[in-house]
C-alpha cells in the first residue's frame, strides 16, 4: 500500500520534472526569440541597403526561430517569398547535380522542366525584385550552366556515335536525343528535322551494312526493332518502313523467282512477325499472301489429279506460314477413297501384305482394306464407317497350318455384307474352306462356316454346292445354303464314286477352273492355294495397255502389256489390277469385264 | 500462591494528546506507539506523527506551487509575441508571489486541517502496527517478561480501551510486588464487568496507593458489592474502599449509603477523618451518616483520646 508520504512525495517530485521541462521550454523560447529579433533587424538593415541576397539569407535565419511572430507583416511576406524562390531552386539543384553526375536522363529532364516552370511562374509574378533574386540565385547555384553543358556534350556524343555506326545502345542514344529540350537545336521544329536527318542518314547506312553482313532474319529483325524505338519515343519513321520494305520485297521477290519453297516459307513467316512495325498496306506481305494462295492452289490441282502425296508434301511445306490442317484434311479424305490401302498402310505402318484387297460400301464400312500375311496366316483388316468417323481395324489368326488361299465370295452374310473365303489344305478332303465376315461394330471376325470338302462352288448369294463334303453331303454333290447358321445341307445333286486315287492337287489351278467359276466381285479373282490368276480375256483382246507405276493415269507409263499374254495379278485397287511385269510390279487399268 | 516480583516501571512519557505518542517510519510506511526511537525493520529514526503529517502538507503546497510554475510556463511557451511574454511572465510571478505570502500566513492552518485527513488515511497502518505490537506481547509473555509485556501494554492502552487489555493489564500487574513510588494505575484497568484479578489488583492498590481510587472505581465497588463480599475478607475491603471514598467531600455526599453500610470496616484512621468531618461540617442530608458515626465511635472508640470531644 502507497502511504501519504509517499503519494505526495511523487506526485511533488513528478510536478517538478514537467517544471523543470517546461522552464528549459520557456529558457529556450525566450533564447531563440531574442534571436530572431536580432536576426531580423541585421535583414532589415541589409535590405535597406539593397543587398538582397544577405537580407533573405539573414530573414531566412531569423524565420527558423518560429518562437514568436515579429516585425513588419507586409516585409515579411515579402521576403518569406524571396526564401521560397532560394528553397525552390536549392532543391532543384540539390536533384539536378546528382542526376547530371550519374547520367539520369530523366530526372535531369524533370528538374530542368520543374526549373522552367518555376521561372516562368516567377517571371509572371511581375515583381522586379523577385525576378532579380530568381536570377541571382539561379547564378549562383550554376543550374542553367550546368544543364547546358550537360545537354550539348549529349548532343555531341550522340552526333559522334552515329557518324561512326557504332552505336552501343540504340534505344540510350535516341532516348537522350529525344530527351533534350527543344531550346538546345533552337525550336521545336528544328529539333524534329535534326534529329530526323542524323537518324535517316544513320539508318541507312546501317540497313545497309546489315544486309551485307547479316541474314535476312537479323536484317528485318534489327530494323523492326528500330521502328519500335522511333514509335515508343513518338518519332515518325515511314522511310524506314519504305526502306525495310523496298529490301525485303527484293530478297522475297528473288526465292520466288527461285522457286525455292523453303526459303520463302522461312522469309515470309519471319516478315509476317514483323508486321506491327510495318504500313497497314504492305506491299511485300500481299506479295506474300499471293504467293502462297497460289502455292495453295497448286495443292489443290495436285490432289485433284490424285497426286496426292505431291499436294500433301507441298502443304507440309506451308505449314510454317499457315495452317494446314484442315487442308491436309481434306486431301486425306479423297486419297483414302481413292487409295484405301492407306488404312492398313496408317494402321500397320511396319507390317507387308500380300495381296491386299480393297473396296467400299461392305459390312458398313465406306472404304476397306483387307490385308493378307501368308507367313504368320493372319487376316487384317481396316476401314473407314463414313467420313467423319475414326477408321477401325482389327484382324484374325487363322487356325490353319498350310498355306492358304482368300477370295471376297459371292456368299452375303446380308446386304453389302460379301463372306471372305479362306481356302486352305484339309485334313480329311482336299480342301478346308473357312467363311469370316467383318463385324466392325465388335471390331473382330466373325466365322461364319468351317467346311471341309473335295470342291465348293459359290452358285449366288446363299447357294453353295459342295463335292463330298465332311458329314452331311459325303460321298454326294450337294447343295447347300447359307444362312444365319452358316452352311446348311439343302439336298443331293448326285452321287458321287468313291475315289481310290488321291484328291487332287489343291494347289492346282486347274482343279478350280474346271468347275468355271472364277471368283468375282471388288477381290481379285483367286484360286485356291495359288495367289495369282490369269487375266480374262476381253473383247479388247489382242490390245496392248498401258502400264503404269502407279494405280492411275497420273502415274508415270512404264511398259506395255499385251492382254492376249498371261498376266499374273497380284491385287486389285479400285479398278487398277497389279500386276507382274518383266520381274516388276505395275498397274494396269482393269478390263471392264473383269468387273 | 503466586510468587510475586519486585520491578522497577520505565517511566512513560507524558503527552498532552494521545496521538502524540505515534511515531512513524517513513520508509517501512509502520507506525510504533513504544519506547523505541529507531525502526526495528530498517533503522531509520521514528518521525513524530505530527511531524510527518506536516511534510506531507507542505508537499502539496509545494505541488500545487509547482503547477502555478507549470501554468506559468505553459502561458509563456504559448505566447506568440514579445509583449505576450512579458505578460504571462509578470502576471505569474504576481500569483506565485501572492501564493507564497498566503501559505506563509496561513499554512498553519492548513496544517492542522490536513492532520485529520491523514490520520483517518493512515488508520490500517496504525491498526496494523498495534497488532504487531501485541504480537511481541505474546511472545513476552510465552518467555515470562512480564515487565516488558505491562510496559508495552500500558503504551497500546493508551489507543485501545477494551476490557480484554484491562484484563491483561491486570494479569501481569498482579505478577509484581506493588510499591507506592510506582506509578500505578487503577482507573484504567477498571473493567466493565466484574473480575476477580481486579479485586485482588484493587486490594493492593488501596494499601499501598489510596489516592487512586476514585469515581469509577467507587462505582465498580458499589456495583459489584455483592460479588466482593463473597471474597475473602470482602467486608474489610469494601471498608479500605468506603475509606478510601472519604477522601473528597463530593464522594461523600455520592457513596454515603455504602460508607454507612461499611462504617464498622473503615480502618481506624479513616475513621477518625470521617468523625471530625462530620462534627465539623454539618450538612444536610448527612443525619444517617451521624447517627452512624456517633454510634461506632460510641461502641469502639469512647474512651479514645484521637475522638474525645468530637461525637
Amino acid at each position: 500500500m502507497i502511504s501519504s508520504y509517499q503519494k505526495s512525495l511523487w506526485s511533488r517530485n513528478l510536478m517538478l520534472v514537467l517544471v523543470v521541462a517546461a522552464v528549459i521550454g520557456v529558457a529556450l523560447k525566450i533564447g531563440w526569440s531574442l534571436q530572431k529579433i536580432k536576426l531580423y533587424d541585421q535583414a532589415l538593415a541589409y535590405y535597406e541597403a539593397k543587398d538582397l541576397v544577405k537580407a533573405e539569407e539573414t530573414f531566412a535565419k531569423a524565420n527558423e526561430h518560429a518562437g514568436i511572430e515579429y516585425g513588419d507583416e507586409a516585409w515579411t511576406t515579402q521576403m518569406s517569398g524571396l526564401t521560397d524562390i532560394r528553397e525552390e531552386l536549392e532543391s532543384l539543384s540539390r536533384q539536378a547535380q546528382p542526376a547530371i553526375k550519374d547520367n539520369r536522363e530523366e530526372e535531369v529532364l524533370q528538374t530542368y522542366r520543374s526549373y522552367q516552370s518555376f521561372k516562368r511562374e516567377v517571371e509572371g509574378r511581375q515583381e522586379a525584385q523577385a525576378a532579380t533574386f530568381f536570377q541571382t540565385i539561379s547564378t549562383r547555384l550554376g543550374l542553367e550552366k550546368g544543364w547546358s553543358a550537360y545537354y550539348q556534350q549529349a548532343i555531341q556524343h550522340a552526333k559522334a556515335q552515329m557518324q561512326s555506326l557504332q552505336v552501343s545502345d540504340q534505344q540510350a542514344l535516341i532516348h537522350t536525343l529525344v530527351l533534350v529540350p527543344d531550346e538546345f537545336f533552337g525550336g521545336t521544329e528544328k529539333k524534329a528535322q535534326e534529329l530526323e536527318t542524323h537518324f535517316r542518314r544513320y539508318e541507312t547506312a546501317k540497313l545497309q551494312e546489315r544486309a551485307d553482313s547479316l541474314s535476312f532474319l537479323d536484317v528485318i529483325t534489327q530494323t523492326a526493332k528500330s521502328i519500335e524505338l522511333y514509335r515508343q519515343e513518338g518519332i515518325s519513321s515511314d522511310w524506314l518502313q519504305k526502306q525495310l520494305e523496298r529490301y525485303a520485297k527484293g530478297e522475297i521477290g528473288r526465292v520466288i523467282r527461285q522457286n525455292d519453297l523453303p526459303g520463302f516459307v522461312a522469309m515470309a513467316k519471319a516478315y509476317r512477325q514483323i508486321q506491327n512495325v510495318l504500313p497497314d498496306k504492305s506491299e511485300v506481305l500481299a506479295t506474300i499472301e499471293t504467293h502462297l494462295q497460289s502455292l495453295i492452289e497448286q495443292a489443290e490441282k495436285y490432289a485433284k489429279q490424285h497426286k496426292f502425296t505431291k499436294a500433301t508434301d507441298l502443304y507440309q511445306e506451308l505449314s510454317g506460314l499457315l495452317d494446314t490442317s484442315s487442308l491436309l484434311a481434306g486431301v486425306d479424305e479423297p486419297w483414302t477413297q481413292f487409295d484405301p490401302s492407306r488404312l492398313l498402310q496408317q494402321k500397320y505402318p511396319d507390317q507387308a501384305f500380300d495381296p491386299v484387297f480393297t473396296g467400299s460400301d461392305h459390312w458398313g464400312a465406306k472404304t476397306y482394306a483387307i490385308g493378307v500375311d501368308q507367313k504368320e496366316r493372319r487376316i487384317y483388316f481396316a476401314a473407314k464407317p463414313t467420313e467423319n468417323e475414326a477408321p477401325v481395324s482389327f484382324d484374325l489368326a487363322l487356325d490353319i497350318d498350310t498355306d492358304f488361299t482368300f477370295t471376297l465370295s459371292k456368299l452375303e452374310d446380308d446386304h453389302d455384307s460379301p463372306v471372305l473365303l479362306v481356302s486352305s489344305v484339309g485334313k480329311e478332303r482336299a480342301y478346308l474352306y473357312t467363311g469370316v465376315v467383318p463385324q466392325l461394330s465388335k471390331n473382330s471376325f466373325d466365322t461364319r462356316f468351317v467346311i471341309e470338302a473335295d470342291d465348293l462352288t459359290i452358285e449366288d448369294a446363299a447357294r453353295v454346292i459342295v463335292k463330298n463334303a465332311v458329314g452331311p453331303g459325303e460321298h454326294e454333290l450337294a447343295s447347300f445354303e447359307f444362312g444365319r447358321k452358316g452352311l446348311e445341307y439343302v439336298a443331293k445333286l448326285e452321287d458321287l464314286q468313291p475315289e481310290h486315287e488321291e484328291p487332287a492337287d489343291p494347289a492346282s489351278p486347274s482343279a478350280t477352273e474346271e468347275e468355271g467359276d472364277s471368283q468375282s466381285g471388288q477381290g481379285t479373282p483367286e484360286l485356291p492355294g495359288a495367289p495369282s490368276v490369269e487375266v480374262p480375256h476381253t473383247p479388247s483382246a489382242g490390245h496392248s495397255v498401258d502400264v503404269y507405276a502407279g494405280p492411275g493415269k497420273e502415274y508415270k507409263v512404264i511398259g506395255q502389256v499385251s492382254l492376249d499374254s498371261s498376266i499374273q495379278v497380284v491385287t486389285d485397287l479400285n479398278g487398277w489390277y497389279q500386276i507382274q511385269f518383266d520381274g516388276k510390279e505395275g498397274w494396269i487399268e482393269t478390263p471392264k469385264t473383269a468387273n | 500462591m503466586r510468587k510475586k516480583i519486585g520491578v522497577l516501571f520505565r517511566k512513560t512519557q507524558k503527552t498532552a494528546y494521545t496521538f502524540e505518542r505515534l511515531k512513524a517510519c517513513k520508509h517501512c510506511h509502520t507506525y510504533h506507539v513504544l519506547w523505541d526511537t529507531h525502526c526495528e525493520e530498517c533503522g531509520r529514526e521514528y518521525q513524530p506523527i505530527r511531524k510527518l503529517s506536516a511534510s506531507v502538507t507542505r508537499r502539496y503546497v509545494q505541488t500545487r506551487f509547482l503547477l502555478m510554475v507549470l501554468f506559468v510556463c505553459l502561458a509563456i511557451l504559448c505566447a506568440k509575441s514579445l509583449p505576450q511574454i512579458l505578460i504571462a511572465g509578470g502576471v505569474g510571478i504576481l500569483l506565485l508571489a501572492l501564493f507564497y505570502w498566503m501559505q506563509k500566513k496561513y499554512g498553519s492552518y492548513e496544517r492542522d486541517a490536513q492532520f485529520l485527513p491523514f490520520l483517518s488515511q493512515e488508520q490500517d497502518a496504525i491498526k496494523k502496527s498495534l497488532v504487531h505490537h501485541l504480537e511481541e506481547i505474546g511472545a513476552d509473555v510465552k518467555a515470562e517478561r512480564y515487565k516488558e509485556a505491562y510496559e508495552k501494554i500500558r503504551e497500546i492502552g493508551h489507543f485501545i480501551h477494551s476490557d480484554t487489555i484491562k484484563i491483561r493489564k491486570i494479569m501481569f500487574l498482579n505478577h509484581f510486588i506493588l510499591r507506592k513510588d510506582m506509578e500505578l494505575e487503577l482507573e484504567t484497568v477498571t473493567p466493565s464487568t466484574y473480575d476477580k484479578d481486579f479485586v485482588e489488583y484493587l486490594r493492593e492498590v488501596i494499601k499501598v496507593q489510596p489516592s487512586l481510587v476514585k469515581k469509577s472505581v467507587l462505582d465498580y465497588a458499589r456495583r459489584y458489592k455483592a460479588y466482593i463480599l463473597l471474597q475473602e475478607n470482602g467486608e474489610q475491603l469494601m471498608g479500605q474502599i468506603a475509606g478510601a471514598a472519604l477522601r473528597m467531600r463530593p464522594y461523600i455526599d455520592q457513596y454515603q449509603d455504602l460508607i454507612i453500610e461499611f462504617i464498622d470496616f473503615i480502618p481506624r484512621d479513616r475513621f477518625l477523618r470521617l468523625a471530625k468531618l462530620v462534627h465539623t461540617h454539618r450538612h444536610e442530608g448527612w443525619e444517617l451518616l451521624y447517627a452512624a458515626t456517633k454510634r461506632r465511635v460510641d461502641a469502639q472508640f469512647a474512651f479514645d483520646p484521637d475522638f474525645a470531644g468530637i461525637s
